[in-house]
C-alpha cells in the first residue's frame, strides 16, 4: 500500500512537466500579449517594448521555457503581473476557499443524492422512484449559469432568505447557493448511479436470506446492501469532486466566490501568466490526489482490494 | 397503498431537509455591510436635506485591481477606485469634467511656457498624518521615471529637463525637478507643454510618502500610503476592498464613513445583488435597461456619464481606395446609419462628430464636422470619387474580438453595401490587431480611443500629429504640416482661448480630411439605489465618493 502510493505520487512529476510544457505552450500560441496588457491599451510601442525587455518576455522561448521550469522545480511559482506579488501567498488565500465550496456542494450532493437513490432503489418502478427519477434527468440538462441565476433570484431576491453572490466565513449563509447549484446535477447522478448499484445488490442472493432470517428492511439496507454497493458510489463522488474543484470558474465568478477559479478566470482575462500557470498547477495536482485517495479508499471499502 | 405511504415520507422529510437548511442558515447579514453605519452625526443640524455624514456604500468593480501603487495601475478596475485614494498636485473635479488644484494650492507657468512653479497647499498630509512637501513629490516623479518601477505611464514625465539622463542612469537626480522650498516645487520642461496640467491631474502621478514606499518595498501596492480623501482599509484578495474616510483630508473628510468595492465579475449577479439590497450601485447592463429606464424609482438614480471615448474606423491613408480617395471617406460617413447604431445601444451613445468629444476643450458644436446620414449625398461622393457603381473587391475591417462590437460593424457592413461598398468583418486578437496598427498592414480597423488625460491632445497628438506616425497612435499615417504646426502650437500654448481657436481649425482640416471615420461616443450608464445622494460617474471612469452620502 505504502509502495503504491509512493509510486502513483512519483508519477507526479512527469504528470507535471508534461502539464506545464503544454501550458507553456498553448500560452505562448495564444493570442495576448502579456506586455500589452501591462501598457494598457493602445500604448506606445515604446512602453510596450521597455517592459517586454523588464519582464524577459524578449528572450528566446526555450530559454523562458527552461527558466521557468526551474523556478517551478524550485516551488518557485513566481509572481503575478499585475500585483508584482508572489503567487504562493495569492494561491494559498484562494485555494482553501474553493476547496470549502468543493465540499460543501460535494457533501450536499451524497447525502441527497444518495439518499434519493435509495428511496428510488428501494421503490423501484414505484412512483417515488419515477418522480426521483425524472427530476435527476431534469437537473442533469440545465446550464449551471441559468440555474445561478433562478437561485439567486428566488432565494436571494423575491425570497430573501440568502446573499445572492458573495463570501463569509466559509461554511456559512454565503456558501449555500454556489453549493446548491454545483451539487444539483451531481446530485442526480450519484441518485441514478445509487439506485441501479443498490438493484443490483437487492438482486443477489444473499439479500434474500437477511431478509428471509428476519432483517428488517433499513437494516438489510444499511448492514448489506449499502457497504456492497460503495464502489460505484465512491468513484462517482471522488470523479464528481474532481469536477467540482477544477470546473467551478464559472460558478466562482458568478457568485463572486473569491476562490481559485475566479483568480484563475482573472488571470486569464488580464494575461497574467505566472498566476494562471500557478493556478492550474495546484488545481491538476488536488486532482491527482483525489484520485489517488479514491483509489485508496477503494482497498478500505472492500478488502478483497489489495494494491502491491 | 404502501408507496403513498412512503411518497408521503419522503415529501416530509423534503420539507423537513429544506426547513433545516434555511433554519441553519441566518437571514442575510445586511446590516453587516449595506446599512449606514450609525446616526451619531447629522451634518447641518435641522437640515433635513442637507449631506448627511456617515454610512456605507457599497460599490463595485469587475475583478480584484490587485495593486493601487500609482507607479503601476493601468487597468479600468484599479483606475475606478485610485482617485479616491490617490492625489497629485491637481485632480479631476467630482464629475471628471474639470481640472482642479488639489495638492497644489496655485501654480504659475514661465513667459516661455517652460518653468511651472507650484505653491503647495499648507497642511496637506498623507494618510500617515504626515505633511506633504516639495520633497515628496520630487521623490514621486522620480519614483514614475526610474526604470526599475517599470511604470507603464513614465512618458507622462519624460517631458521634463532632465528625465533622460536620470532614466539611462547619468544623473542620480532629475535637474528639472526642483526643491525650492518645503512648499514650493518647481519643474522645468524641455518644450513648453500645456496638456501637462491635466497629466499632473493623473492619478499615475500621485504624491507617495518615501517612508511608506520604502516600508512595504514590493508590497506597497496592497498598502497604499497616499493623500486622496480615503485611505486603504481592509482588502480581501479576490472578494473585496474597503477605503476608510480621511479625517485630515485637507478639503474636509469625505461624507460617507466608507465605501466598499466589491470585485463581482457577473454583470447579472451585480443586478442581483442590487435587488438584494446588498450593494448600492452597478452597471446597467442592456438586458436590464428597459427595467431601470422605466422603472418610477430606479429611473431617478440612473447616473449618465458621456465618456471621453470616441469610436472610429482608421484609414490606412497609405492604401487604396480609401486612403488615397477623401471623398469615398466622406461617402462612407454619409452612408452610415449611426441613428440605428444608437438606437441598438439603447441611446447610450452620441454621434461623434468628429474626434473630440464634447466637453473637452476646443469642441464647437457649431464648428464640428456634419455629415447626416444621406444616402444620395452618399452617392454623389461615390460618382465624384469615380465609383459610380460601387468600388470593386471586398475589404476587411478589423477590430479586437468583442462579441457586441460585431453586431455594431454588421449595421455598418449593410449600410455600405447600399453604396456599393463590400467590407468583411475581421476579429482579431488583440496582439496581431495591435501589431497590423502599428505597422500599416491594414485597410480599414475598426477602433477606440480613451484620452489618458482630460484634455484634446490627449485625441489629436496621438492621432493626427506626424510625429506618431504608426505606432505612436497616428496608425492612419496621416501628415499634413498645417495640422502639426497648429497641434504642436496648441500644446505649447498656455492660454486656453488660444488653444480652442487652434483645436477647431484642426477639427475643420480633420472634417475635410477624414483620416478617421467618426462613429459614436460611448456613455457610462450606472444605476444606483435611492439611498445614495450626489453620485456622477465620470467621463474618465474614475467614480468620486468623497462628496457622496447617503439617507438613513
Amino acid at each position: 500500500m505504502l509502495g503504491y502510493t509512493v509510486r502513483r505520487l512519483l508519477q507526479f512529476i512527469p504528470i507535471l512537466i508534461g502539464l506545464v510544457t503544454v501550458l507553456f505552450a498553448l500560452l505562448n500560441i495564444l493570442p495576448g500579449d502579456p506586455a500589452r496588457m501591462m501598457a494598457g491599451p493602445f500604448a506606445n510601442p515604446d512602453v510596450v517594448e521597455t517592459i517586454r525587455e523588464e519582464m524577459g518576455f524578449d528572450r528566446p522561448l526555450w530559454v523562458q521555457y527552461l527558466d521557468n521550469l526551474w523556478d517551478l522545480a524550485r516551488g518557485e511559482f513566481g509572481r503575478s503581473y499585475q500585483s508584482r506579488r508572489p503567487i504562493l501567498g495569492d494561491l494559498l488565500e484562494v485555494f482553501p476557499k474553493t476547496v470549502q465550496l468543493a465540499l460543501a456542494a460535494e457533501v450536499t450532493s451524497a447525502l441527497l443524492g444518495i439518499w434519493l437513490g435509495i428511496v428510488a432503489a428501494t421503490h423501484r418502478n414505484g412512483w417515488a422512484d419515477r418522480l426521483i427519477m425524472t427530476i435527476a434527468a431534469l437537473n442533469l440538462s440545465f446550464p449551471l449559469f441559468w440555474l445561478a441565476l433562478m437561485l439567486q433570484i428566488v432565494f436571494a431576491v423575491f425570497l430573501r432568505l440568502l446573499p445572492p453572490s458573495g463570501y463569509g466565513s466559509g461554511f456559512d449563509q454565503f456558501v449555500v447557493l454556489p453549493a446548491v447549484t454545483l451539487a444539483l446535477p451531481s446530485l442526480g447522478l450519484l441518485a441514478r448511479i445509487t439506485r441501479a448499484a443498490l438493484i443490483e445488490v437487492l438482486g443477489e442472493d444473499y439479500i434474500r436470506t437477511a431478509r428471509a432470517k428476519g432483517l428488517r428492511g433499513v437494516l438489510v439496507i444499511r448492514r448489506h446492501v449499502l457497504p456492497n454497493a460503495l464502489i460505484p458510489i465512491v468513484t462517482t463522488i471522488g470523479t464528481d469532486f474532481v469536477r467540482l474543484l477544477g470546473g467551478i470558474p464559472i460558478i466562482e465568478v458568478v457568485f463572486a466566490w473569491p476562490g481559485i477559479g475566479k483568480y484563475a478566470y482573472d488571470a486569464l482575462v488580464f494575461r497574467d501568466l505566472p498566476a494562471l500557470q500557478a493556478s492550474v498547477i495546484v488545481l491538476a495536482v488536488s486532482v491527482s490526489l483525489v484520485n489517488l485517495a479514491v483509489d485508496l479508499l477503494y482497498a478500505f471499502i472492500n478488502p478483497r482490494i489489495r494494491y502491491v | 397503498m404502501k408507496s403513498m405511504k412512503h411518497v408521503t415520507k419522503l415529501a416530509l422529510c423534503l420539507v423537513l431537509l429544506a426547513s433545516l437548511l434555511i433554519a441553519c442558515v441566518p437571514a442575510p447579514a445586511a446590516s453587516t455591510e449595506s446599512a449606514p453605519a450609525d446616526d451619531s452625526m447629522t451634518a447641518e443640524s435641522g437640515e433635513a436635506e442637507g449631506p448627511r455624514m456617515g454610512g456605507v456604500v457599497a460599490g463595485f468593480v469587475s475583478s480584484d485591481p490587485k495593486s493601487f501603487d500609482p507607479a503601476a495601475i493601468a487597468g479600468w478596475d484599479q483606475g475606478v477606485i485610485a482617485p479616491n485614494l490617490l492625489e497629485g498636485l491637481f485632480r479631476l473635479s467630482p464629475d471628471g469634467r474639470e481640472i482642479e488644484p488639489a495638492i497644489a494650492e496655485s501654480f504659475e507657468v514661465s513667459e516661455d511656457g517652460k518653468t511651472w512653479t507650484f505653491n503647495l497647499r499648507a497642511g496637506a498630509k498623507f494618510h500617515n498624518g504626515r505633511e506633504i512637501t516639495a520633497d515628496d513629490f520630487k521623490y514621486s516623479f522620480e519614483r514614475v521615471l526610474n526604470p526599475e518601477t517599470r511604470s507603464p505611464k513614465a512618458w507622462m514625465l519624460s517631458i521634463i529637463v532632465g528625465a533622460e539622463a536620470f532614466q539611462d542612469g547619468s544623473a542620480d537626480e532629475v535637474s528639472g525637478i526642483r526643491v525650492v522650498d518645503a512648499g514650493t516645487l518647481e519643474i522645468e520642461l524641455a518644450e513648453p507643454l500645456a496638456p501637462f496640467k491635466a497629466m499632473l491631474a493623473s492619478i499615475n502621478l500621485a504624491v507617495v510618502p518615501q517612508e511608506e514606499v520604502e516600508k512595504w518595498g514590493e508590497d506597497f501596492g496592497q498598502n497604499v500610503v497616499a493623500a486622496g480623501p480615503f485611505s486603504l482599509g481592509e482588502w480581501n484578495l479576490n472578494q473585496d476592498v474597503t477605503l476608510n474616510a480621511f479625517e485630515e483630508y485637507w478639503n474636509g473628510r469625505p461624507y460617507l464613513d466608507a465605501v466598499m468595492f466589491r470585485f463581482i465579475g457577473d454583470e447579472n449577479t451585480r443586478i442581483v445583488e442590487l435587488d438584494a439590497g446588498r450593494l448600492d450601485m452597478a452597471w446597467v447592463p442592456p438586458a436590464h435597461w428597459d427595467r431601470f429606464s422605466t422603472d418610477p424609482v430606479y429611473k431617478e438614480k440612473l447616473g449618465w456619464a458621456e465618456t471621453f471615448h470616441t469610436d472610429f474606423i482608421a484609414v490606412n491613408l497609405d492604401n487604396e481606395p480609401f486612403g488615397t480617395n477623401p471623398k469615398l471617406r466622406q461617402a462612407v460617413r454619409y452612408a452610415l446609419d449611426l441613428d440605428a447604431i444608437i438606437a441598438s445601444l439603447q441611446g447610450r451613445a452620441n454621434v461623434a462628430q468628429g474626434l473630440l468629444p464634447p466637453g473637452l476643450l476646443g469642441y464647437d458644436e457649431a464648428a464640428v464636422l456634419n455629415y447626416p446620414t444621406n444616402l444620395d449625398a452618399a452617392k454623389a461622393l461615390m460618382a465624384e470619387a469615380g465609383f459610380a457603381d460601387g468600388v470593386p473587391g471586398t475589404f476587411d475591417v478589423i477590430l479586437p474580438p468583442w462579441g457586441n462590437l460585431i453586431k455594431l460593424l454588421e449595421i455598418y457592413q449593410a449600410n455600405l453595401k447600399e453604396i456599393g461598398i463590400n467590407i468583411e468583418i475581421k476579429p482579431t486578437e488583440f496582439g496581431p490587431y495591435m501589431e497590423a496598427l502599428e505597422s500599416g498592414s491594414y485597410d480599414l480597423a475598426w477602433m477606440y480611443r480613451v484620452t489618458d488625460y482630460a484634455d484634446p491632445d490627449g485625441f489629436y497628438f496621438p492621432l493626427m500629429h506626424s510625429d506618431n506616425l504608426g505606432g505612436g497612435g497616428n496608425y492612419a499615417r496621416y501628415e499634413n504640416a498645417d495640422v502639426d504646426a497648429n497641434i504642436a502650437t496648441a500644446r505649447a500654448t498656455i492660454d486656453d482661448a488660444e488653444r480652442a481657436r487652434l483645436y477647431q481649425e484642426v477639427d475643420a482640416q480633420f472634417a475635410e480630411d477624414l483620416p478617421y471615420i467618426p462613429l459614436t461616443h460611448n456613455i457610462y450608464v450606472d444605476v444606483s439605489t435611492p439611498r445614495v445622494q450626489n453620485y456622477v460617474p465620470s467621463p474618465m471612469d474614475t467614480h468620486m465618493f468623497h462628496r457622496v452620502w447617503v439617507t438613513e
